[in-house]
């Protein structure tokens, strides 16, 4: 097969493939309907660590869990789709902004979260638990 | 024999309108007839441009695996042609060599920093089959088909008919089909044998490598049957959160080289992190599949033993009844 035909084929198909899905309407943003999903969710992937306390973002696309093991569990909305991480404090650099956390985690396959709390209590407590006070 | 060698067509290529004619017919079955399945438009995109690039290395960098195996050719013990009874001992044995370099690339951190790609999404649909690797032409996994080539198979017949290969695991990659015949089942690869495959539940991890014919897996010991009271999750045990597909193809290899170089290590335990299975680590700090086995397991003893699970106080995992 040509060259040509070969890119003009694969540029088609990415277009109708695409145009369909986006069409169909069928991407749902996750969202967390509250800690207790966030905990269940959080769970599932590290079932060892037990919650002492966890607070959801404003747009309810992510939660923070201070972990009795002195860590901090992080349950991310990711597309339709859930992403959780267990964090060090010492592996997050915090930047911190009016009700917003700016978030580097050292963690290529995460780059750069930045999340919004309701609360500005919670942007403080949370950015405090970032930074080492999580026990 | 082969003199004259013929122009084998891409066949994965030729097959591009099909892949997408069945993408359209389950997003159709989802939406209209709402059937079993999900798709999130930037993970698709995702995926169809990860299948892009896997075509667009495979032209500037074919050559490799091509090259290698056309040296072999001379060492050929016999040259058996290309006649079709060739061709469908060629995909028999190709399937057996995909089966063994499926499990290497899951058992072995090395061949996994590539085959992790198709793996990265949460969902599980025809364009998750797209997502391919980019970096398969450098890990050095052509030489399982060194023998097959030694054998006197051309490598551009194995080529050929591991085209078809790689076309039918395509339409296995959906969960708008539930369950194939039953006799389809025990021979055949199928959406349900594959979807236990792409699952991250602690029964279903390293289980069920096979191309086209599931009896591989049944005759090694690594076939687990879907559960349907244990539906599968999908992805990898640690999921991406980025849709960019640069990051998508090279995330394992960054995280091994940094393993790899990082202080402290000596050269023995800097090697195990290229080829220990995935999850190992030199202090214990992370977990391979059968560590998760296991504490699944002691926190669920009622499933000790079941297909995919060790009995407690063991790591070796049950098989499934009657394999």
């Amino acid at each position: 097969m040509s060259l040509e035909i070969l890119v003009a084929m694969v540029v088609a198909g990415l277009a109708i493939a695409i145009g369909a899905v986006y069409l169909a309407g069928l991407s749902k943003p996750a969202r967390l309907a509250d800690a207790g999903q966030a905990k269940a969710r959080f769970a599932l992937d590290y079932p060892r660590e037990v919650v002492a306390d966890c607070r959801l973002t404003a747009a309810r696309d992510a939660a923070f869990l201070r972990l009795e093991s002195g860590r901090i569990g992080v349950v991310a909305a990711f597309g339709a789709k859930f992403v959780t991480r267990l964090v060090e404090s010492q592996q997050v650099q915090v930047g911190e902004r009016n009700d917003e956390l700016d978030l580097e985690m050292g963690d290529f396959t995460f780059p750069h979260p930045r999340v919004r709390f309701a609360k500005s209590n919670d942007t403080a407590l949370v950015a405090s638990w970032m930074k080492g006070n999580a026990r | 024999m082969t003199e004259t060698l013929p122009q084998f067509p891409q066949v994965t290529q030729l097959a591009i309108p099909l892949f997408i004619g069945a993408i359209l017919a389950e997003i159709a079955f989802m939406r209209f007839f709402h059937r079993r399945g999900e798709f999130e438009l930037r993970d698709t995109v995702t995926s169809l441009l990860m299948g892009v690039g896997n075509v667009a290395f495979g032209i500037l960098f074919g050559f490799i695996s091509y090259g290698v195996l056309i040296w072999f050719w001379q060492f050929r013990l016999l040259d058996l042609g290309f006649a079709w009874w060739v061709g469908a001992t060629a995909f028999l044995l190709d399937d057996l060599r995909y089966y063994w370099y499926h499990r290497f690339a899951h058992r072995v951190r090395w061949f996994w920093a590539e085959h992790v790609n198709h793996h990265s999404s949460q969902h599980y649909n025809l364009s998750t089959a797209l997502r391919q690797s980019w970096t398969g032409h450098f890990t050095g996994a052509v030489t399982l088909q060194i023998p097959l080539v030694l054998l006197g198979f051309h490598p551009a017949f194995i080529a050929f008919v591991y085209g078809f290969n790689l076309v039918y695991q395509f339409w296995i990659h959906t969960e708008t089909i539930g369950k194939m015949p039953a006799w389809f089942e025990a021979v055949m690869n199928t959406p349900s044998h594959h979807r236990v495959h792409h699952a991250t539940n602690a029964r279903y991890l390293d289980a069920n490598y096979a191309g086209t014919l599931i009896v591989w897996d049944k005759l090694f010991g690594t076939f687990v049957p879907e559960n349907e009271a244990d539906a599968p999750r999908y992805g990898i045990v640690r999921n991406l959160a980025t849709f960019n597909p640069l990051r998508v193809a090279f995330h394992e290899w960054v995280a091994m080289l940094r393993d790899f170089v990082r202080p402290g290590l000596n050269t023995a335990q800097r090697l195990q992190y290229l080829f220990r299975p995935p999850g190992w680590s030199h202090d214990g700090s992370r977990q391979t599949s059968e560590m998760i086995k296991s504490e699944y397991v002691a926190r669920h003893p009622q499933e000790a033993g079941k297909p995919g699970l060790p009995v407690i106080g063991q790591s070796r995992v049950s098989l499934a009844p009657g394999e």
